[in-house]
């Protein structure tokens, strides 16, 4: 499993090789000091897994992770931070506090090769399409959350920003819908109108609307209209 | 004060020394000493009033000194502190805390660190001091952190005349502190 340690501190990182080295399974590929290096090095390396400090010169391990259009699996490291270990409650593959319990950095490693063996994670390739399994990183003020595009039931066009809707909650995502669009694999999600992306698998029901359009009843129990000029985009997708 | 000593601070130092045990050994053993005089004094300290500078500055300097086992080159010190202001007298942390700020709003938060800049003297029956870090003054946080919350509480206590200023002087921001002696 390739690593990449991002942590500003040299004898930070020292410590985590330190600790890996305990796993054969397991090969730093590289380091970062800070959020350009990092991005640069996950672009080059496409590493599987990233060891991320949450405190980084020029922002946060969190700012990283909104700008990446693929992410690797992701272990928090931080000394201390109320902030970010409320902000996690219950989505980040784990976060772990320094100096690292060996037992701990252990436990988040077996996660994360159980993911690796499900087969979530099979291609990593930068240039192929976001599918069902592929995660995205979301925020809202101090909350985050990692979202699987598969537990993504719509998303909704909000001025210059995206709000996607998932598993009951919302999160604004700060790109814009056609960025986010081109890079998802078209057979997810539909676009039923000029302002929403529908996932297709979070559909409930389907009824004739005004103007040869549809209205979509979404598991999650919201409305969405499909415009007239998709709605046969949709018979076609949905096989009516 | 206990709540002064920062969790970040102490949890960063002991990953620090964890590495260097490996690393050099000597070293590893000098900041476990320096280690225990910074947290020592973050625990006691209170029951004095006021301190000598001189004191202050061995503290800060074992403070600083594990600072840089962290930032390493990102980190340098220039100090320019007069002879005659020595003995001067000030509450405790302080200046430690002025240092401290230096650090984690300016230095952390600068790609390639900077210099934190120390000076001290005495003129009119003051004591002169002016901490400066590289870095812009926290909007979000302008003046209402912890830290200087207690500073101000400090000062308004017990030191009448005192004064306390945050300035911003082009990439610097210098925060400068008057205590009458």
């Amino acid at each position: 499993m390739d690593v990449l340690i991002v942590d500003d501190t040299r004898l930070a990182r020292q410590e985590l090789k330190t600790l890996l080295s305990a796993h054969a399974d397991v090969s730093v590929v590289g380091e970062a000091d800070d959020l350009p290096s990092a991005r640069s090095a996950i672009e080059t390396l496409q590493p599987r897994l990233l060891l991320l400090d949450i405190q980084l010169p020029s922002g946060t391990g969190f700012d990283l992770l909104e700008s990446l259009e693929r992410l690797p699996m992701v272990i928090f490291t931080t000394a201390y931070d109320q902030h970010a270990v409320r902000a996690f409650e219950a989505n980040a593959l784990d976060y772990l506090v320094k100096p690292v319990a060996p037992g701990r950095l252990g436990a988040a490693l077996d996660r994360a090769r159980a993911q690796l063996a499900a087969g979530d994670r099979d291609e990593i390739d930068t240039r192929s399409r976001l599918g069902a399994d592929d995660t995205v990183f979301l925020r809202d003020g101090e909350r985050c959350w990692f979202v699987a595009l598969k537990d993504i039931s719509h998303i909704a066009v909000d001025g210059n920003y995206a709000r996607v809707h998932f598993r009951g909650g919302h999160a604004t995502l700060t790109r814009s819908l056609s960025a986010l669009e081109s890079r998802m694999d078209p057979n997810l999600f539909l676009r039923a109108n000029r302002n929403t992306l529908v996932n297709l698998r979070a559909i409930a029901s389907v009824d004739p609307w005004i103007n040869d359009g549809y209205q979509l009843k979404l598991r999650d129990g919201s409305e969405i209209e499909v415009s007239r000029r998709q709605a046969r985009e949709l018979r076609e997708r949905l096989s009516l | 004060m206990r709540a002064r000593l920062n969790p970040h601070f102490v949890f960063n130092a002991l990953n620090n020394l964890r590495a260097l045990i490996n690393e050099d050994t000597d070293r590893a053993r000098t900041m476990v000493t320096q280690l225990s005089n910074t947290l020592r004094h973050a625990l006691d300290h209170g029951q004095a009033p006021s301190v000598s500078l001189q004191r202050e500055l061995e503290v800060v300097d074992d403070y600083l000194a594990i600072e840089q086992v962290h930032y390493e080159e990102r980190l340098r010190i220039e100090r320019r502190i007069d002879t005659a202001a020595l003995k001067a007298m000030l509450p405790p942390m302080l200046l430690q805390l002025l240092v401290e700020n230096a650090i984690k709003h300016g230095v952390a938060r600068t790609p390639g660190g900077g210099c934190v800049r120390m000076h001290a003297h005495l003129a009119d029956g003051m004591l002169q001091l002016t901490v400066s870090n590289p870095g812009q003054i926290d909007q979000h946080n302008r003046g209402h952190g912890v830290g200087l919350a207690y500073l101000r509480a400090r000062l308004d206590q017990g030191l009448p005349g005192a004064r306390f200023v945050l300035e911003a002087k082009g990439d610097e921001v210098r925060a400068r502190l008057e205590i009458p002696q």
